[in-house]
């Protein structure tokens, strides 16, 4: 009896999330799905279509989808990165900045740094080093997204860690795309980027650029989400991504599809073979990649030499 | 009768018990049949082809189905991945070749930058901080270290290498590659171990940082890898043409003692080291006293040699070397 109420409530709730939802892709679709359908009729050929999460688009159109989700999400970042993950995002990212062993001297890029997470990390790294020699660092926060890199420069002035309130070491914010930086060549000696490469139209162009603008002996790290190891693991990890993560969105965020976005995109991420081998047509040598959390989230990473 | 026959089925009940090759039975004893008997029964169909270049025939033609078989495995998942990729079939057939280039340029600037960070091991001693001024003097900027994710074993074990290779060259020169006689087998190997104990005198002072990092469980193969190839090249070049299991009581014998003289060696204080080569000495002669009153037991140095047998082919077992024909 109990059992049957309870399910009864589940489904009405469910029900009630996806006519909320509902509404609002048709608000979306609206202004979207239009151009979408008549561009799919006019298509046949004329532009290359890629994925936008299960969905198929324009490869004009989903940079400014991209851009949307982030719009949308850029508030409650954090706070969503840590329900969905149950905290265990600040561990993937320790450990990241941990194998990357910044020293000082170092000139780091990090892309689609956004909120600043890895940048926090790397500059508090280097303040428990010591520092004989007195180098100066620099990194650089860059994203495409300008609302997410307000919110990250929020949360430096907040901890303390801009260029004014560090000794020896700069903090520069730059909204810049990924696939055409407005960086020199080789200007810096390391290049991260933590749970953006997925949403990038062409991969490979952004590994060129990252190959472009390090120096000869740079590192390129990329902490992505990846393909469980484990048959069975994968499929609780789909239950969990495909079941749990939207309405949480919804719930907490206000915002379902962003999330369905970000679970879909994760699966259509090449595997850590794949995104290995194209990491070495890029040019980079030595590449490797190391599974967190049974393959949940990779690091990859590869020299310029 | 009945009793004839309970003692009958007694004496077959015990014969199953005993080991195979019991010598000690006092009921009709088994006869000792040599190991690879067993292999080829429990291998070979037909009876014919019981001895032992049949049988490694017949593994050399698994291991080549074997690895035929792996390739195209290999080759299939690399299509059906590279085709997404990009990669045609005619990349994964020519990345032979120019793997090998790629890996060798790799190879060439870790080993640069690990011989730049050898001189800075006197002041730093074996750590990441060596490796990150090793690179910065080669040209490199500091991020590097992190092609060497072991820290400090990675120069320990490099320096390692260097030495044995510097050793085994020194070996050849003397005995002309192997092919010429050597007259005092004992004393060839004290010199040996001499010889490389004093390539370590420079980096006394943290030596003993490195015995630690090599004697840590993550780093055993790599560690054990190296002393035993050390090993085995001192005792091959002191004219050790053995097939018995002299083979290995010498060589882990000889580990032991350069093992023991080097310890010996970190708090020697005696000029020139004097006192560590007589240690070395004194340990040489104990180890041939050992021996040969081993070989006057004949008895018991079955059980010994049994159990140097199953120490070397666990520490084999732990580097996954096996039958390894490459």
């Amino acid at each position: 009896m109990q059992s049957t109420r309870s399910t009864r409530l589940l489904s009405l709730a469910r029900r009630f999330v996806h006519i909320r939802t509902a509404a609002q892709s048709a608000r979306e679709s609206t202004g979207l799905g239009r151009d979408k359908s008549s561009g799919a009729e006019s298509t046949s050929g004329t532009e290359q279509t890629t994925h936008f999460g299960f969905q198929t688009v324009r490869e004009s159109e989903k940079e400014q989808k991209v851009h949307e989700v982030f719009e949308q999400v850029a508030n409650s970042y954090d706070m969503m990165n840590d329900a969905m993950s149950l905290g265990i995002h600040r561990v993937w990212k320790d450990m990241f900045v941990e194998r990357l062993g910044p020293t000082h001297g170092m000139r780091l890029l990090d892309m689609a740094g956004g909120t600043g997470d890895i940048t926090f990390r790397y500059l508090r790294y280097l303040a428990n080093q010591p520092n004989p020699q007195q180098r100066s660092s620099h990194v650089t926060v860059s994203d495409i997204n300008q609302h997410m890199l307000d919110v990250g420069e929020e949360r430096a002035k907040r901890l303390g860690l801009t260029t004014d309130q560090l000794s020896n070491c700069t903090v520069a914010w730059q909204c810049a795309d990924a696939e055409k930086l407005p960086f020199q060549d080789a200007s810096f000696s390391a290049y991260t980027i933590a749970f953006g490469i997925r949403n990038c139209t062409h991969v490979d162009k952004v590994l060129s650029e990252a190959y472009r603008v390090l120096q000869p002996g740079g590192r390129f790290m990329c902490l992505e989400f990846s393909h469980l190891t484990n048959e069975t693991m994968q499929w609780l990890y789909d239950q969990y991504s495909f079941q749990v993560i939207p309405p949480m969105g919804q719930l907490l965020a206000g915002q379902w599809q962003a999330y369905q976005y970000l679970v879909e995109s994760i699966r259509r991420f090449p595997k850590q073979e794949q995104f290995k081998r194209m990491i070495e047509q890029a040019g980079f040598d030595q590449v490797s990649y190391e599974n967190l959390t049974f393959g949940v989230v990779s690091i990859h990473s590869g020299f310029k030499l | 009768m009945a009793n004839v026959r309970c003692i009958y089925k007694l004496i077959r009940l015990q014969k199953l018990r005993l080991p195979l090759n019991a010598t000690s039975s006092r009921l009709a004893p088994l006869q000792p049949r040599p190991m690879t008997f067993w292999i080829a029964r429990s291998y070979g169909k037909d009876e014919k082809a019981a001895n032992l270049d049949d049988f490694r025939a017949r593994e050399d033609q698994r291991e080549r189905e074997r690895d035929a078989a792996d390739k195209a495995a290999e080759k299939a998942s690399q299509k059906e991945a590279g085709g997404g990729g990009g990669l045609g079939a005619t990349g994964s057939e020519s990345s032979g070749p120019k793997d090998d280039a790629k890996q060798a340029k790799v190879d060439a600037i870790r080993t640069k930058i690990l011989d730049a960070a050898l001189q800075h091991v006197p002041t730093q001693g074996w750590t990441r901080q060596a490796i990150i001024l090793g690179a910065e003097e080669s040209g490199y900027p500091s991020v590097v270290h992190g092609m060497f994710p072991e820290g400090g074993f990675a120069l320990v074990s490099h320096f390692n290498g260097k030495c044995n290779a510097q050793l085994v060259e020194s070996l050849q020169q003397r005995t002309d590659d192997g092919k010429q006689e050597v007259e005092d087998p004992l004393d060839f190997l004290v010199q040996a171990v001499r010889q490389r104990l004093e390539m370590v005198a420079p980096y006394k002072t943290h030596w003993p940082q490195a015995m630690a990092l090599l004697a840590q469980p993550q780093h055993a193969p790599t560690a054990l890898a190296q002393v035993l190839t050390l090993v085995d090249d001192i005792c091959y070049y002191s004219g050790d043409r053995s097939v018995d299991f002299g083979w290995y009581t010498r060589r882990v014998g000889l580990a032991t003692i350069m093992k023991m003289t080097e310890l010996y060696f970190l708090q020697d204080k005696s000029p020139g080291h004097a006192q560590t080569w007589e240690f070395l000495k004194s340990r040489m002669d104990e180890a041939v006293q050992l021996q040969m009153m081993l070989s006057q037991t004949e008895g018991m140095t079955h059980t010994f040699q049994r159990s140097f047998n199953s120490a070397f082919i666990t520490a084999r077992n732990i580097l996954g070397l096996g039958y390894n024909r490459n």
